[in-house]
Order: C-alpha cells, then structure tokens, then sequence
C-alpha cells in the first residue's frame, strides 16, 4: 500500500530534531549540516506544501 | 472524529515543547471527545548503545566545539520550554530510546501513552533522568498506568519491537525526517514544533475539510 500523501501546513514553528544533524534546531540558528533545512518548514520531496492561513 | 498521528521522540526537547501544545489546542478545540492520538515512534538516535552520553557535550561536537554557540542554542531551547512552565535540563543523557518506544506501544493499548510520554519527556528534559534505563522504564510505566507485570514482562523480552519499526518505516515512506511531526486525519501535516493557535487551526481545518467534518 502507497503511503497518503501529506499536505504540509504552513504553521508557525519554532523548534525540530532532525537525526541529521543531530541537533534541535530553532530559526535563524545557524547549523553545520544541510540536513537541518527540514527545520525552517520546507517539504521533503513529494510533499505539497501549502498555506492553512 | 479526527485521528492526529504525532511522531516523537522522549529525548526530542521540540518533541517536549510541541506536546502541551497539542494537548491544549485540542483541549480547546471544542471537540476533545472526538479526537484520538497516537504516539508513534521515531528515534533520533538510532546508532546509540544503552550507555548514556551528555546531550550537551554532543551538541558541542556537532557545532565543531564552539562553546558559546552551543551553549545559545540550549538556552534558547531551555527559555523556549521554560517559557511555557516546563523544566530543562541542558545537560541530559541520551541513548537508545528503542526500549521506551517498545514501552510507549504498550502504554497505548492501556490507553496512557500521552500520560507515559508526558511523563518521560519531563524526567528526562526536564530533570535530566536517564529514562533510558530498564530500571526508570519499569517503575514509570505503572506510574502512568501501565501494569507493572506488563511493563516487566515487556522489558524482559522484544515485545513491539515490530511496531516500533514499523512506525519508522512509515515516517520514512512519508518523508518524515524531523520530529516532531503532526498528521492530522492522515493528510494534513505539521513538521515541527508549532504553536498552540497553529495545531488549533490545523484541528479546525481538518475537521472542516476532507473525511473527517
């Protein structure tokens, strides 16, 4: 079975954990990893991403 | 009814400032009879052994030793929590979750799984406890409800290692690199820690949208 596809909202966040990078991040914290840039929101591949504004 | 789906991690300080969050938003949403979670798994450490190493000190070697850099980033996260009444710990242990997660599955079936993990993130993040441990697992697992013969008889063996896996594998075939990660109604989704008014709109919206209104 196809896993759904996800529509990601645009929320307002402030924090993740990304095993990549293997830190929590916050916005506008600079990290040593491209890994971290999940953090800011965007969308993976395959994932529509839209606004719930 | 509106199903939310919330991978996380105990060790995961967005994982513990996200949590309240959603339980206020859906506390005030109006519809918390009409709204189940489920906790899945997801550990941000896979590779790490049962032996505990200082949270801080991997933080300074991700930032290549840069002390002060470090140290904003954990205040900040450690303001962010303390700002919303919980306590933090920059200093605390990380290891293998993979026996909590195997716990947190049996937590589920007794219906506690928001108490445990609640109740595992404030130890650990907040007090700094190495909730990793066989020992804090089978004494906070009847705490939150989970019948103590249960709870040893799971640490005693691999029961749920299988769903533990498989709700890592699902978070990968959804792309799911980060936690938290909320899924409302299996299609709307928030990477993230977000704030109470955003999972209080994403509720409003998947309950006003698709299968679920």
């Amino acid at each position: 079975m196809n896993p759904p596809k996800l529509t990601i909202l645009a929320a307002d966040t402030d924090a993740a954990c990304d095993p990549e990078t293997g830190v929590c991040a916050v916005p506008q914290t600079p990290i040593p990893s491209p890994g971290a840039a999940l953090v800011t929101g965007e969308a993976p591949p395959g994932i529509e991403e839209t606004s719930n504004a | 009814m509106l199903h939310i789906d919330i991978w996380a991690d105990f060790g995961c300080p967005a994982c513990y400032l996200a949590k309240p969050r959603i339980d206020q938003a859906i506390a005030t949403s109006g519809h918390a009879d009409a709204i189940t979670v489920t906790y899945r798994s997801f550990e941000l450490f896979p590779d790490a052994g049962a032996e505990p190493f200082d949270s801080f000190e991997h933080v300074l070697h991700k930032f290549g030793g840069d002390q002060a850099q470090a140290a904003s980033l954990e205040e900040h996260m450690a303001a962010l929590a303390r700002a919303q009444g919980q306590p933090y710990a920059i200093h605390h242990p990380v290891a293998s979750s993979f026996d909590a997660h195997r716990m947190l599955h049996l937590a589920a079936e007794h219906g506690v799984a928001s108490e445990f993990m609640g109740a595992v993130q404030r130890d650990l993040l907040g007090e700094g406890v190495n909730a990793y441990a066989a020992t804090y697992l089978a004494g906070a697992a009847p705490k939150a409800g989970v019948p103590a013969a249960r709870a040893t008889a799971l640490l005693a063996g691999d029961e749920y290692a299988d769903a533990v896996r498989a709700d890592e594998k699902l978070a990968r075939e959804l792309g799911i690199t980060a936690v938290p990660f909320t899924v409302l109604d299996g299609r709307l989704a928030i990477p993230g820690a977000a704030t109470v008014g955003a999972y209080a709109d994403a509720i409003t919206q998947a309950l006003t949208t698709g299968d679920s209104q």
